[in-house]
This record gives structure tokens, sequence and C-alpha cells, in this order.
């Protein structure tokens, strides 16, 4: 069974926080900074218009998506909670 | 943290490792058009179950089934259903077993009755593509001469390599240090020691590499559409070389 490996994050990249008061939450990649931060949105909290840096090694890959918006963004990171939820 | 496999570990491991190797070769009688993916897991349960093994994927963070079924365009992780195997697809079947503490884990895909020339094909590059990579996998060579044999390998034919899924060491766990991708730079990564473990699986795409995840947040399927093949064995380092534990 593969495992997901830990690819370099880039815009449309579903992640899921590892580090910091926001711990487990998920966010989708808005901007990259640099080789050590991207910029991150959940469509709810955090908006597209003022999106939160994070570094990368704080965040894991979980999937890919076409979000570009915060409506987008917010519905496809709300789908893949509740997804998560009944694999429970 | 990588862990060391002694002689008696490695013996448990080889167990292990038969039982999937036995049940991969099960699963080929049976792949033909017409039977279900379902049955298929059904086959391959009941050869690890009649082992005293327990299915390293039924449950795993929640997976739902014994095997990973992936038909086509899905690359791995696909869930076993009620889909007819149809003429011409191509199957790719997942297995792992624990027995006595210790996984094996292997993969193999299929042609359901007779498939185009080009799916053929990729199934043979992806195949060779792994012992491509097996080649470097000594002691004391690096993780990133291997990565970057099986990725030159299928390069060359002009198929796309997956990034967002790699192998894994593998052991008491299913999924352990280090991650073993299918992509790379030759002299870079760890320094490959005796006494290691590592599922190398090679997933390979006839188009374009990029995947993306469906809504039930396993099944990778290719975003291009494009058919995709998968081969993995478990494979250690011993003091005689490399051996394959799932063949």
């Amino acid at each position: 069974m593969g495992k997901l490996s830990d690819v370099k994050l880039c815009v449309g990249d579903m992640a899921v926080s590892l580090a910091g008061h926001d711990g487990g939450r998920l966010y989708v990649v808005v901007a990259e900074l640099n080789e050590d931060f991207v910029l991150v949105a959940d469509g709810k909290y955090r908006h597209t218009d003022n999106p939160k840096q994070k570094r990368r090694k704080h965040l894991k890959f979980v999937c890919k998506t076409d979000a570009i918006d915060d409506l987008t963004i917010a519905a496809q990171i709300r789908s893949a909670e509740e997804n998560n939820a009944k694999r429970r | 943290m990588i862990t060391i496999k002694n002689d008696e570990e490695i013996a448990l491991m080889r167990i292990s490792g038969q039982i999937v190797g036995e049940a991969l070769k099960e699963a080929e009688r049976f792949v033909r058009p017409g039977i279900t993916t379902l049955e298929l897991n059904a086959v391959v349960e009941e050869v690890i179950r009649s082992h005293d093994a327990i299915p390293s994927f039924k449950n795993y963070h929640g997976f739902p089934a014994a095997t990973c079924i992936s038909v086509d365009d899905v690359v791995v992780h696909g869930f076993p259903s009620i889909k007819v195997l149809k003429e011409g697809e191509i199957v790719s079947v997942d297995v792992g077993a624990c027995k006595n503490g210790f996984h094996g884990d292997a993969a193999r895909t299929f042609a359901v009755g007779e498939v185009s020339a080009a799916k053929k094909k990729l199934i043979e590059v992806t195949q060779q593509s792994f012992f491509e990579g097996l080649k470097f996998v000594k002691e004391g060579g690096r993780l990133g001469d291997v990565s970057h044999a099986i990725q030159s390998y299928v390069q060359r034919y002009g198929y796309g390599v997956v990034r967002e899924m790699v192998g894994h060491g593998i052991g008491r766990k299913l999924h352990e240090d280090p991650s073993v991708p299918n992509y790379g730079s030759a002299g870079t990564g760890f320094v490959l020691k005796r006494g290691y473990a590592l599922a190398i699986e090679p997933m390979i795409t006839l188009g374009d590499y990029h995947v993306k995840i469906d809504a039930d947040g396993w099944t990778c399927r290719t975003c291009d559409g494009s058919p995709s093949a998968h081969y993995e064995n478990t494979v250690v380092i011993t003091e005689n070389g490399v051996e394959i534990l799932t063949l």
C-alpha cells in the first residue's frame, strides 16, 4: 500500500497543519512564498485576501484540489472533514 | 526512525512475505472478465486468513477492505466493489498481510483478458522498473540511486512517475521510515544498511503523472484519466545482498 509522499506543496494542494495552535486544521495552499513558506487559507477563518503564512514543514499534503476562491476552498475542506469523520 | 531488522525478525518477515506472494498468485488465477473486485478481495482475504495471518490493510486508517483493487485510471487505494471487471481493463491488486507481528506488502497489475499493446507494455515497464531500482538496493548504496534508476527507466518510455505516492519502510508497522520515492537524484538520500526492509513500489501512468484523490479520501486516480500500473515487493537487505520476500 503506497504512502502519501512529502512532496513539495504547490498552489491548490490541501494540507493539514501539523504544528501550531491550529494543529490538525485543513488548509488550501493559495501561494508559494519561497522554499520554506507558503500562504494558506481555509475560506472560513482565513480568507484568500488575508492568507496565513505557514512553514512547509508544518504542513502535510492531503490531496489536490481545484479550489481558488473562499467558497470552494471552504466547501472542499468541509467535504474532506466529513469524509474523514465517516471513516472514523 | 528507520528500524533495522535482525536475522530472527527477517525470518518472520519472510513468512509474512510468502503469504502475500501466495495471495497474489491466487488473485492472478481469478482475474478474468466477469469477476467483481469484491470477489477478488474475498479470494485474497481467504488465503491470508488460512495462514492465521491478518490482512494489514483492513481498518488501516479506516481502509475498509483486505486489498486495494485499482482498475485502469485508479493508481492505488481503490476500494473493492461490485464493479465487474471487463475485457481490456488492467487491474492492480495490492495485498498486505501481518503474521507474528510483521507485515508483508506487495502489488501486481494484471491484464483482464486481452488488453491493448499499450497497456501490456505499461505493465511490463512498471514491473521491470522495480528490478531496475532493485539493482541499487545494497548495503552502502543510496536511496536516491534506487529512485533515480526507477524514474530514468520509466521516463525512457515516456511514461509518468507518480509523485504523490511513494514506497516505504516496512516491519512491525505497515508504513515505516524511510519514504521510498520512485523519482529522485542519484547519489542522494539515506545510505542503505543491512537489516533495512523496504516496500519498493513504482506507480506508473501511461500519460501525465499528476493524480487526484476522490471524495472517499482514498481512491487515487490519474488526473487525465490515463491507465496506470503498480508493481511492488517487500525487500530486505541481508549480508548476502538483497532478498525479495514477496515473490
